[in-house]
């Protein structure tokens, strides 16, 4: 899946050399450091302290490994009986699984579709294999991706210790979005079990139950994993936000004021500040990249598997409203709604984040372009990041299918669009055959 | 298709004389040992031809129990045919991997090479205007080998796909609208077709986005040498100017003109493809 | 040159009559005094306190001309098919919508709008030191036209469809004026936006003209070098000419201890006395302008003046600043463009959603009118092709001049690099030509595109997959509306006849309708590639 793994590891194995080099350059920032390592550094400080919750049901679920945290800027692989745990719960979903597609298989499993129509019926077994796919992919996907993500964690926590030492500035992370999302999550899921074991009659079994809930159960998760990578995404463009601002110091715009003297002091930091803005950028481009390559597989799936339900909920809405022979069933429509409102949310969640990371990530040469040295080398070295950004640009891709940003949003809903009139045209047809059936019967 | 192979072959030839020359002279000091996406895209295509041989095997005895000679001589002839064209397919699919390999040592070269300016204060080398002059060599083979298979290429996907789009309507004309029962035999036989089928289409398409995707990594490599201090100006010069090539003339294949081919292009033709059998189970509907 | 006293008339000068309009009218909540007398847009509480009530007022007045209004709307509902009256209500408050998102938008930006002004002026300052003026006098005329225009279709749809198609004997029926409201407020609002963009755009042509005034200006500088060598003032030109590059450097080094970085005051110093010979050129410019800072920019001042034919172009340490200079104000324009891109991208995406829906709405009511079926009461002016014909044009009007002018404002900013190179081509000089390189690569990643939201750029293109939109779209709802009309038919007919002739004309019916659905297959086959 990832041919440029190499790159990733070779570089791992540079930026190593980096750390020690960068050391030789700054005595005083090494002076600082042991000032502020001090106080910051309490061994056992939790990091990604504003993730902590949904990193924690995550590990519960076995998608994430339980790793052990060697300082406050490492973390290391996990224990040999956390990756047991793992294992087992993962061998515990996949179980559930395969017993889940057998229940459904069997007429038992059946009642749970509340559906007039062929089409519906078609359209809600879709929608249920979708979900069990992209579960079980996310799942697969996480188990193979351990090693990568706990790289990616530490190049991140790397990245802040290097800030750290050589500005003093300890970055936060301003994810506190995603205890509201989970708390959204679970809202709706357990609204949703509740709505359909309310509109079940007769008995219910101990299976339906386990269906239900393992149904519930696997659309969380996976909304979990796509707030988890928001949140990842989220970390990135906070350190490139961190690196434009610090290149934003340079340009012209904050020069203007100032008299020659402060501009001659202040100019002359910048050779040695633009190398570390260069390997920084690299850094989190390389992170970024890797953070796409590892989610990538189970966010196209998502998108397609949440693209879909949009859509259905739509149809089914549509068709509540439009038909004038039955009441409008408010359980119906409470249950569209809080599908719809759920998947918007991620939706839109996943492609801001997205979109402003690329954004961070692309503007910085915008920024660079501002800042107006005098002499040659000055120049020469805006140039040299210049030359190599030219048509360069960065995008969070799906797999490489489509780029993920902003635009995203709309080409979804456009496409729901059209798809909701193809439905409907099937409805039509359908009603029509229905209707030339009853004429025929008379 | 055979006979615009044949018209092209003395070209064929000299590209890929040239390609061979390539590799003798630049590339075999290096190992190529590391490189397991080459390997395994070369597993995954013999893999592929052979299962679809196999497939349309299994295809014709599963159809038609009693086998009869003149039946037997007809799937042979048949199989012959399929097989002649799926060989064409491949020998893009291995002159593409051959290409993505050597990009690949490209940027292997120029990463050690980057580490070592790191490492040890060398401030120049040669060896970044050697590579420029390979890449940009190979850029021009690829060029000429996407010329060559355009067309075959072309039909190959087209034809693909579309036996894809058939054979999932009929699927569904046979067994929802004639309500005839789905034996397991028959869905079993369906299912492998069509996968192989597409894993075929898909490994066309990937090999492609793979060589693509090196060389973006180029220009993403390049961009390392941005934070080494003092370079030489002849180096820092080569080095511009190979970012500037990259920029300007991409690692890409163009087929006939008509479109790039890459994942989104991919997805685009299967979007496309879902669609029409939408359309077509639609009609099919209508005409009950 | 002095900084206290203002070398350019602000653009927001030429905004009165707009100003006054919008903030009787209820657009703009800043200071109306403020305004005439230092000519600044300033937050006012008093100004949002009217607004807000303004907005009130709308809303109920509205609300009250839909209920008067709906009475018909509820035979529609029993005679008509559902699909008409769900577009119907659906569309009712679309262009209430539009004008809540602009009055808030306007309501939450008040402050910004005014710094907004304001750096446009920093700007014109900035490249009145360059020497390249900018002609503001036209904005004010496209305001009045633009205004009149407005008026003159507003009023124009109002009349016409109040006389002929609403019943006005009822005294309620005057309040079918308020149906006008919305869409007019929305002009106003845009009508800001578009003449703030093109002004944006006449300051890109300014600096692209400017290059490529240096060009001209040093081709004829080599024709007259080439031409009479012997000319009465040969050593200012060989002086300037034949600088080796090492003395260049060495002055450009000088330069730098000397001047310093300040760059405004380097600039205008410069141009007055440290050079001998382009004063003749520069101070005419600057003394006409002075006066009458409106008066047109000079490409070319009259050859008899200009004797020496100094060209800028030949001293590289000069041009070095000025094209530095242009450089950054290019920015600082792509920098107010983005910004105001901001400030208006809501009302934009709500103008362009209420653009698509309302075309394609009332081509369909027309359809429908057409066809002797009733539509929703707010559409009436559907009901005559010349009065629907009008509206179309005022709607897409708006929308495409918007599109259009973003499209070329941008077209504009990626101008100045071909300009650049132009002055790189023509002078044959090493140092320049570095300048030229490290310039252009910097103006490569000043970027100006208008985009919605981010959702989609405003351009050409753009126009082209949404005009695409709405033919596929209309058809499709033509199509909806056949069938069931159809549907309708046949039910009507089967209960009239007896069993036989209905299941006939049943029949018949639904060989009608596959005929249709082919089309819409056909259609919807069209629509994915839009997108």
């Amino acid at each position: 899946m990832s041919p440029n793994s190499w790159v990733i590891e070779m570089a791992a194995h540079k930026s190593r050399l980096q750390v020690r080099r960068s050391l030789s350059p700054h005595p005083h920032a090494l002076g600082s450091d042991a000032f502020v390592r001090s106080p910051h550094a309490p061994v056992g400080n939790p990091v990604f302290e504003d993730i902590g919750t949904i990193l924690s049901v995550l590990k519960a679920s076995g998608l994430l490994p339980i790793y052990e945290q060697v300082s406050s800027f490492e973390v290391g692989p996990p224990t040999r009986t956390n990756e047991f745990y793992s294992f087992f719960v993962r061998g515990v979903v996949h179980a559930l699984t395969i017993f889940n597609i057998y229940s459904l298989m069997t007429p038992n499993g059946a009642k749970l579709f509340i559906s007039l129509r062929e089409t519906d019926n078609v359209n809600q077994w879709i929608e249920l294999l979708l979900c069990i796919l992209t579960y079980t992919l996310t799942v697969f996907v996480c188990a193979r991706n351990t090693k990568c993500i706990i790289q990616i964690m530490n190049e991140i926590l790397k990245l802040d210790q290097e800030v750290l030492r050589q500005f003093g500035v300890a970055l936060s992370n301003n994810c506190n979005f995603s205890i509201k999302f989970l708390l959204l999550i679970a809202a709706c899921q357990a609204y949703i079990i509740f709505i359909r074991i309310h509109v079940l009659d007769g008995v219910i079994t101990p299976t339906t139950y386990i269906l239900i809930g393992f149904y519930a159960i696997q659309n969380g998760l996976t909304a979990t994993y796509i707030v988890f990578a928001s949140a990842l995404l989220r970390i990135v463009c906070i350190r490139f936000q961190f690196v434009n601002r610090l290149l934003n110091g340079y340009s012209y715009a904050q020069l203007l004021g100032k008299s020659r003297r402060q501009l001659q002091s202040h100019m002359e930091s910048f050779p040695e500040d633009s190398l570390f803005i260069y390997r920084t950028h690299n850094r989190l481009l390389r992170i970024y990249k890797s953070i796409n390559e590892c989610c990538s597989l189970i966010i196209v799936c998502f998108l397609g598997y949440s693209f879909y339900t949009v859509t259905t909920n739509w149809y089914n809405l549509f068709v509540q409203i439009t038909n004038n022979k039955g009441v409008i069933s408010s359980h119906i429509m409470q249950w569209c709604l809080a599908w719809l409102c759920l998947h918007t949310a991620l939706l839109t969640l996943l492609s801001r984040s997205c979109g402003a990371t690329t954004n961070e990530a692309n503007i910085t040469s915008q920024i660079l372009a501002r800042v107006y040295g005098k002499s040659k080398e000055f120049q020469n070295i805006i140039d040299k990041f210049l030359t190599k950004s030219i048509k360069q640009e960065v995008q969070f891709t799906a797999y490489g299918f489509f780029a993920i940003d902003n635009s995203t949003l709309f080409k979804i809903f456009s496409a729901v669009t059209t798809y909701l009139v193809i439905l409907i045209q099937f409805k039509q047809l359908e009603d029509s055959k229905l209707e030339e059936q009853l004429q025929e019967t008379n | 298709m055979h006979f615009r192979n044949w018209w092209l072959s003395e070209e064929l030839a000299s590209t890929i004389n040239t390609l061979t020359n390539l590799y003798q002279q630049h590339l075999n000091p290096h190992d190529f040992n590391d490189c397991l996406s080459f390997d395994n895209y070369i597993i995954y295509k013999g893999l592929s031809i052979w299962l679809e041989v196999a497939s349309m095997f299994v295809m014709r005895y599963g159809l038609s129990p009693p086998i009869s000679f003149k039946l037997f001589l007809g799937l042979v002839g048949v199989m012959a045919v399929q097989m002649s064209i799926l060989l064409i397919g491949m020998h893009f699919h291995l002159a593409v991997l051959y290409i993505y390999r050597s990009v690949w040592i490209v940027n292997r070269e120029l990463l050690t090479l980057a580490n070592q300016l790191r490492m040890w204060n060398i401030r120049s080398s040669p060896r970044v205007q050697e590579l420029h002059c390979l890449y940009s060599r190979l850029l021009g083979l690829s060029n000429r080998l996407g010329a060559l298979y355009d067309y075959q290429m072309t039909l190959f996907m087209i034809s693909l796909l579309s036996v894809n789009i058939l054979s999932i309507f009929y699927m569904i004309v046979y067994c929802i609208s004639l309500k005839k029962i789905l034996t397991f035999a028959l869905a079993i036989n369906f299912i492998q077709a069509l996968a192989i089928n597409l894993m075929d289409f898909w490994l066309s398409i990937a090999v492609c986005d793979l060589a693509e995707r090196q060389g973006r990594a180029t220009s993403a490599i390049l961009k390392l040498f941005n934070d080494i201090p003092e370079l030489e100006v002849d180096l820092d010069r080569s080095i511009n100017d190979f970012a500037l090539f990259c920029c300007h003339r991409r690692l890409r294949f163009n087929h006939c003109g008509l479109f790039y081919v890459h994942n989104a292009m991919g997805f685009r033709m299967i979007v496309a493809c879902v669609l029409y059998l939408i359309y077509l189970v639609q009609f099919d509907y209508m005409n009950l | 040159m002095s900084q206290v006293t203002p070398m350019v008339q602000p653009l927001l000068l030429q905004f009165q009559q707009l100003f006054f309009l919008s903030k009787v009218v209820g657009v703009l909540p800043q200071d109306l005094t403020k305004f005439r007398h230092k000519n600044v847009l300033e937050k006012s509480r008093n100004g949002m306190i009217y607004m807000l009530g303004m907005l009130a007022l709308y809303v109920g007045l509205y609300n009250l001309l839909i209920y008067s209004f709906s009475e018909e709307d509820r035979t529609l509902k029993a005679t008509q098919s559902t699909l008409t009256f769900v577009i119907g209500l659906f569309l009712t408050y679309i262009g209430l919508i539009m004008m809540a998102t602009d009055q808030v938008t306007a309501l939450f930006n008040q402050g910004k709008l005014g710094e907004l002004y304001e750096r446009i002026r920093v700007v014109d300052e900035r490249l009145y030191r360059e020497q390249c003026l900018v002609n503001n006098s036209c904005i004010a005329k496209r305001i009045r036209i633009m205004l009149v225009m407005t008026i003159i279709f507003e009023l124009f749809i109002l009349l016409t469809t109040y006389i002929e198609l609403v019943d006005y004997t009822q005294w309620l029926s005057l309040l079918w004026m308020v149906s006008a409201i919305p869409t007019f407020i929305n002009t106003l609002d845009k009508i800001w936006f578009a003449v703030s963009l093109f002004a944006l755009k006449e300051r890109f042509e300014a600096i692209n003209a400017t290059l490529e005034d240096l060009v001209t200006e040093h081709e004829k500088f080599q024709t007259w070098l080439t031409g009479d060598a012997d000319a009465p003032e040969p050593h200012t030109a060989d002086s300037s000419e034949t600088q080796p590059p090492q003395y260049d450097s060495n002055l450009e080094y000088l330069y730098k201890e000397l001047g310093g970085i300040d760059i405004g005051s380097l600039r205008g110093s410069g141009g007055k006395n440290n050079k001998v010979a382009p004063i003749a050129h520069s101070l005419n410019s600057f003394g006409e302008s002075i006066q009458t800072p409106r008066k047109p920019h000079q490409p070319n001042p009259n050859p008899m003046m200009n004797m020496a034919h100094e060209s800028e172009l030949s001293n590289a340490t000069k041009v070095e600043e000025k094209l530095n200079n242009l450089c950054q104000v290019h920015d600082e324009i792509c920098e107010i463009g983005k910004a105001m891109n901001g400030l208006w991208s809501y009302p934009i995406l709500s103008l362009m959603a209420y653009g698509f829906l309302i075309f394609t709405a009332q081509l369909y009511f027309l359809y429908c009118a057409t066809r002797a079926q009733s539509i929703p009461s707010l559409f009436r002016s559907a009901k005559n092709p010349f009065i629907t014909v009008i509206v179309l044009v005022y709607t897409s009007g708006k929308c495409i001049y918007l599109i259009y002018l973003s499209w070329k404002t941008s077209l504009a900013s990626k101008r100045t690099g071909i300009s650049l190179h132009k002055c790189g081509v023509v002078a044959d000089d090493n140092l320049l030509y570095e300048i030229v390189n490290h310039l252009s690569l910097k103006l490569l990643n000043h970027s100006v595109d208008f985009s919605a939201c981010g959702f989609f750029t405003l351009d050409m293109e753009t126009l082209y997959g949404v005009s695409g939109g709405i033919t596929s779209y209309l058809i499709i709802l033509i199509q909806f509306n056949l069938a069931a009309q159809q549907a309708k038919d046949a039910i009507q007919s089967f209960n009239s006849f007896n069993d036989t002739a209905g299941l006939v004309g049943a029949a018949t019916e639904f060989g009608n309708e596959s005929s249709t659905l082919y089309d819409l297959v056909t259609t919807t086959m069209m629509t994915p590639s839009n997108y």
